[in-house]
């Protein structure tokens, strides 16, 4: 199965070729089985129709007291291949045991000799081979232009035992099972396979090319987000994908412009009043009271931050600029640093990648920020791989159950117990990084970092980024 | 004493801007109100402010509009209140000739803060010319002041923080000269900023880890000795941010 998967071609146009191709060949298999079967029918035909007409005229002979020999021995005696055509009288059956024997011309002899008046005791049929002699004359006569053209490897010895007990028997040469006929049928299938394949061959490429059109521009709406008309081509069905792909890719661009608006105002609407409450608090007397409300508002605005930020991911004008990866790490471990965080930095080799880099630096100090929020402290690396960048950050905390972690990058999503409202974070932290991440073509895991003995002493996040 | 200083504030929410101006008369400023951008505008033909604090996005004529109205007209300052904080915002409000701004929802304590930074900047003036510089080139590398980036000599960005940006930009318009740690500390962070000779040291050693091909043998921002740090190379100033 793993072997017929291998040659399987992937492609539309590959699979539609072989499967023509293999039906094409079975049809021809099952047309060649058919006409050797019916030229098989017709030499029994013959076969039968000739021992038949020998044997009732020996069979009169004999009746008449004639002796066999006189006159077939002088007409054949001229005729090539004479040895092939012998019939004989014997008292014993000379059908042997080691020949092949053929029913099928019994049962043809059964049917046509007891309306000719004869009828024998039994009937024997089989194959013998040609003695060698007779072979040669007859390939001779096959040489010289002889009408048997096709030299004779096998008799049939038909006998039939007449009612005193002895045998009657003939000898009748088996046209050869011709080798024309398979060279005739593989060259029908050659015919065919040109005939049919070639047009198809082109067929199934010019499909192949308004689909390639259709799925680059499906790829090209999915990464900018931006309907482009795609015109549509190739047969109607195809033609009408790729129109109702124009429509569709149309209204989703709407839609998303729509909501980028629709935020925009959230954002201002909310943002205003919020504004508004956090001078207000400024004229509350209790500094207890007043600290905690502010707590509050930074809360709130927090949310919506990465709320308006998530929804707007892969919809910036900006383009990718090429930043120093190496510095911007940096510049994150210093920050951390400052606000007195445990934050180390291995040597940080300059490795220039295309990014947004507001964007990036979102992400990485949220995901920084979360291993020295619950992981006491975070060591980061950085370095390339082929075709990327990865920057690993380890922290020294309890790690997340193995269930847990795919669970972790779902908005809102906390850790129960020790990762909750206390510590800080909107819960939309490593959802909004990996959203970036992806954003920018690359991904973000995270996995358990464990011990010889497989204890976890920590988490680590791998972050990758394609170089160019 | 002076006059009170006179700020004029723009926004469209009273919700907002009532209880604002309500603070910022407690804080000892005398504060006029207005709702729209034409009305703003007639304020200004009959009287002087001291600063401006203008919301961006208002019905009518938006704040950036009237913004670069201001920074053309007259050398008032502008303080530009939003409600995004993205970077392309910042880039665009400080571009078309606000003083700062601040992203809603802000401490109102901060606002103050800024406030009086920018009137202290203000009085400085005449403005020196080299407020037409947009940026600095040196050994190949570009430092854009009004986008405030750095660029290394292939063209990479390098990301760095604002208080190593302010310090390279000191650099820069000091080339060639020693400044030593008072110096760095007092142009690049002002008096006001409460940092200690260590941290200007910190600062240092993180900027050259960007921008010097090797840590340990400074080649451009070099130590000297018993007196501070110098840039060492030639440093041409930009008309135009990134034009080499």
């Amino acid at each position: 199965m793993n072997v017929l998967k291998r040659f399987w071609p992937s492609s539309l146009a590959g699979r539609l070729l072989l499967t023509i191709a293999l039906a094409l060949l079975v049809g021809q298999l099952v047309n060649a089985a058919l006409l050797v079967r019916a030229q098989r029918e017709q030499a029994l035909d013959r076969i039968a129709a000739e021992a038949s007409v020998r044997l009732i005229a020996a069979t009169d002979r004999l009746q008449q007291g004639r002796p066999l020999r006189e006159r077939f021995g002088g007409r054949i005696e001229r005729t090539p291949g004479f040895r092939l055509r012998r019939t004989d009288l014997t008292p014993d059956n000379p059908v042997q045991p080691d020949m092949r024997p053929v029913p099928a011309l019994v049962s043809r002899l059964e049917a046509i000799l007891p309306s000719y008046g004869v009828s024998p005791l039994a009937i024997d049929a089989a194959l013998m081979p040609a003695p060698p002699r007779a072979r040669r004359v007859d390939r001779l006569a096959a040489e010289i232009g002889g009408r048997n053209e096709h030299p004779v490897s096998q008799l049939a010895l038909i006998a039939v035992q007449r009612p005193d007990g002895q045998w009657l028997s003939v000898r009748v040469p088996v046209p050869e099972a011709s080798v024309r006929i398979l060279a005739t049928i593989i060259g029908q299938t050659v015919i065919l396979y040109v005939i049919m394949l070639v047009p198809l061959i082109w067929l199934t490429r010019r499909i192949a090319r308004s689909m390639g059109v259709l799925r680059d521009g499906v790829a090209q709406f999915e990464r900018t987000q931006e309907a482009r008309r795609i015109e549509p081509s190739g047969p109607s069905d195809l033609a009408d994908l790729t129109r109702s792909f124009n429509a569709m890719s149309a209204r989703i661009s709407a839609m998303l412009n729509e909501k980028d608006v629709m935020l925009g105002a959230i954002g201002h609407d909310l943002k205003t009043p919020l504004a508004a409450l956090r001078v207000r608090v400024e004229s509350v007397p209790d500094d207890r009271q007043r600290e905690r409300m502010v707590a509050s508002i930074d809360d709130i605005t927090r949310t919506l931050d990465d709320i308006l930020t998530l929804a707007r991911i892969g919809r910036t004008a900006d383009a990718p600029e090429q930043v120093n990866l190496g510095a911007l790490v940096e510049m994150i471990a210093d920050e951390f640093r400052d606000l007195g965080q445990d934050v180390a930095l291995e040597d940080t080799p300059r490795i220039v990648v295309p990014l947004q880099l507001t964007w990036i630096r979102r992400a990485l100090r949220n995901i920084i920020g979360n291993a020295v929020r619950y992981g006491q402290r975070a060591r980061v690396s950085i370095a390339p791989r082929a075709g990327h960048v990865a920057i690993v950050i380890d922290d020294d905390g309890s790690g997340i159950p193995d269930d847990q972690i795919e669970r972790m990058f779902e908005p809102f999503t906390r850790l129960e117990a020790s990762r909750n409202m206390a510590t800080g974070g909107t819960g939309l932290g490593l959802t909004l990084a990996r959203a970036i991440l992806q954003q920018h073509g690359g991904s973000l895991r995270l996995e358990n970092r464990r011990g010889a003995g497989g204890a976890i002493e920590g988490l680590r996040a791998v972050l990758t980024l394609p170089a160019q | 004493m002076t006059d009170p200083v006179h700020i004029l504030l723009i926004d469209d929410e009273p919700t907002l801007r009532e209880p604002l101006a309500e603070y910022l008369v407690g804080q000892g400023f005398a504060v006029t109100e207005a709702g729209d951008a034409a009305k703003a505008r007639t304020l200004m033909r009959d009287q002087r402010f001291s600063i401006l604090l203008l919301d961006i996005m208002m019905p009518g004529e938006d704040g950036l509009s009237l913004c670069r109205h201001v920074a053309a007209q007259s050398e008032t300052p502008v303080i530009l209140l939003t409600a995004k904080g993205e970077a392309m915002d910042r880039i665009i409000g400080l571009e078309i000739g606000a003083d700062d701004y601040v992203v809603k929802p802000f401490d109102p304590r901060e606002l103050v803060a800024r406030i009086k930074t920018v009137l202290r900047r203000a009085a400085r003036v005449p403005q020196p010319a080299e407020d037409e510089i947009q940026g600095f080139e040196f050994d190949g590398w570009t430092l854009d002041t009004v986008k405030r980036r750095l660029t290394d000599p292939d063209g990479a960005l390098v990301p760095i923080s604002t208080a190593e940006f302010k310090l390279l930009q000191v650099f820069c318009e000091h080339a060639g000269h020693v400044l030593n740690r008072d110096q760095l500390l007092d142009l690049a962070h002002g008096r006001e900023a409460h940092l200690f000779d260590r941290a200007i040291d910190n600062q240092i050693s993180r900027l050259r880890k960007k921008v010097e091909a090797d840590n340990r043998s400074p080649r451009l921002i070099k130590t000297v000795w018993g007196g501070g740090y110098t840039l060492a190379a030639r440093v041409r100033r930009l008309a135009s941010p990134g034009a080499a």
